[in-house]
């Protein structure tokens, strides 16, 4: 069965090699640029077996929002609270920028892992394999 | 509200105001937790004797008392956007101000004097004076020693003198927090993404690296695609390079420029080379064409300087170009996406030079805005929905080097073709700039 990851990442072109061990395993993704982009894709998001979030995120062409360069943290709360999406969801940021506006506290109540850039590839795998209850085998 | 090194800056502002006015003074805000509490205050020797003694009373007590009774006063001119005199529990009149920035308060600055505002004063402040008294349990002896000090210092203040502060003060006070806030907050919103920036790169460099490892491994790379994949490393890498040195305002370039000759094609091949993994991954492709044959036109340059502005022209381009769009149902061939680059010897005012376009097909850029891109930190209006995360500064940097060599750099914007399916309405951006072929004796 294939594992879809829902990529929350504005700059998914320029990282998209980190993903690249993950596609050869078989993992499909679905890429979404903004915070607009993943409100109105709630659905798939609540479908796939685990989102990955940048916290950073632009807010999209009809995104009524303030100006905060933090939107990841928005939807991160808007998720959980008000959607209710159940699905994994991966922290995958900037070091600086987790530890300013997210403390463990908010991991641990929003039921997130965090994970910073840059990162080798064989840890985030070895994260998303657990996230999703798969068994994993380094290369 | 007020970082430490604010408080630190803050607090010279009042101790100058309190050396200057002889009256001390203060500055509260309202804190996350919703209490009053003090930003900074003058040192204690701007306090007059009447306060050091009110200071004194029952063991010390009587300091605490008069710390919570300016927080209470803070706290009600907090609430009223206007100035607004009071007396304090012992006597003195104060003064809170409200200090705004961009429209709100941020905080409140109360400072005292005993200036007598009119007759009807002076027995208020004596009850006041009485009241107080009783609270701290001050001695008889107490009581009367510091009575004796209130209306001494009383005749003291001066009217003229206190209206001419209310006027003054504050706008000086809020003028200068302002600039200072409104830059820190400026200053380090341009480090965070900045930092995002370069993290990024080297995230890519790296990724791209450890894939190449994986693959030579496992043998699944031919030998041409090793050393394909090796040079999208190299790139990457020099990605970083450009970044970090965007985010340091080029601080980090070599101060003097050194002049030598380098063709032109040698600034444009290795420009390619660092953009070309994000390209390939936006399905862009670039259409170069230079004269004469392969750009073999030499220009004195300072290679590494040239190289940073000519590497974020080509990074804004790639950046900023939208996507190959998917097979509309019909389509059998995808809409072509390309940069185009362009270059031919040109005089400019008589002198001989090179004159290069870089074009893309993408976000734009508003017209009132085609001078603005290029100051510091400033983003495009048409950039801010989809690609805020860049730090803003590698147009002016760019155009800074430009200008460095004698050469002019203009853009040009303006809107093509239908909307892409997320209904923005894609721009053909031409970048053109002008460089001399020779530098000048000095």
């Amino acid at each position: 069965m294939m594992n879809v990851i829902a990529w929350i990442e504005d700059d998914s072109d320029a990282l998209a090699p980190v993903m690249d061990p993950l596609i050869e395993r078989g993992f499909t993704f679905k890429k979404f640029r903004t915070y607009q982009q993943a409100i109105d894709n709630i659905t798939t998001l609540r479908h796939c077996d685990l989102i990955i979030l940048d916290l950073i995120l632009p807010p999209g062409k009809s995104a009524d929002t303030d100006d905060d360069d933090y939107l990841g943290i928005k939807l991160l709360r808007r998720l959980r609270d008000e959607f209710h999406v159940k699905t994994p969801i991966l922290i995958f940021s900037v070091v600086a920028h987790a530890n300013d506006v997210l403390p463990d506290a908010q991991l641990t109540k929003y039921d997130v892992r965090a994970e910073f850039k840059p990162i080798r590839q064989e840890r985030l795998m070895r994260t998303v394999h657990e996230l999703i209850g798969l068994p994993f085998e380094p290369d | 509200m007020f970082s430490p090194e604010a408080r630190e800056i803050v607090k010279d502002v009042l101790d100058l105001f309190a050396q200057a006015s002889d009256l001390p003074i203060a500055m509260y805000e309202v804190g996350a937790d919703g209490k009053m509490s003090e930003v900074a205050r003058s040192e204690d020797s701007a306090f007059p004797l009447h306060c050091y003694a009110i200071w004194k009373l029952n063991g010390g007590e009587g300091r605490k008392a008069c710390n919570d009774n300016m927080c209470s006063r803070a706290k009600a001119g907090f609430g009223v956007p206007t100035q607004e005199t009071m007396l304090c529990h012992a006597g003195l009149t104060v003064s809170t101000d409200p200090i705004f920035v961009q429209g709100k308060v941020i905080a409140v600055i109360v400072y005292g004097a005993y200036v007598v505002l009119d007759e009807s004063d002076r027995a208020f402040r004596l009850a006041r004076h009485e009241q107080a008294m009783k609270i701290l349990k001050a001695t008889t002896k107490e009581a009367a020693h510091i009575k004796h000090l209130l209306l001494n210092e009383t005749e003291q203040g001066h009217k003229a003198e206190w209206d001419w502060l209310h006027k003054t003060l504050p706008p000086i006070i809020a003028r200068l927090i302002e600039k200072y806030i409104l830059h820190t907050e400026r200053e380090k919103r341009i480090q965070r993404l900045a930092y995002h920036d370069v993290q990024l790169r080297l995230q890519s460099a790296l990724s791209l690296a450890e894939n190449v490892s994986r693959h030579i491994k496992k043998e699944t790379y031919p030998n041409m695609k090793r050393v394909e994949e090796i040079d999208y490393v190299t790139g990457a890498i020099e990605a970083a390079g450009t970044v970090m040195h965007n985010s340091s305002r080029g601080q980090y370039l070599p101060e003097n420029y050194r002049f030598s000759y380098h063709t032109v094609y040698s600034f444009i091949k290795s420009a390619l080379m660092m953009c070309r993994q994000e390209a390939r991954e936006r399905e862009i492709e670039f259409d170069v064409d230079l004269e004469p044959e392969s750009g073999h036109f030499k220009i004195q340059a300072s290679d590494l300087h040239l190289q940073q502005a000519f590497n974020n022209l080509f990074q804004n381009a790639v950046k900023y170009s939208y996507r190959r769009p998917a097979l509309k149902p019909g389509e059998t061939v995808r809409p072509y996406r390309f940069i185009s680059v362009r270059g031919l010897p040109h005089r400019d005012q008589g002198e001989l030079g090179y004159r290069i376009s870089i074009g893309n097909y993408g976000v734009g850029i508003e017209p009132d805005e085609l001078d603005k891109i290029f100051t510091e930190a400033y983003q495009g209006r048409l950039t801010k929905a989809e690609y805020r995360t860049g730090s803003g500064q590698g147009l002016d940097l760019t155009k800074r080097i430009i200008t460095k060599h004698g050469g002019t750099i203009i853009a040009q914007s303006e809107p093509r073709g239908e909307s892409v399916e997320d209904g923005s309405r894609p721009y053909h951006t031409v970048f053109t700039i002008w460089l001399p072929a020779k530098q000048s004796a000095d």
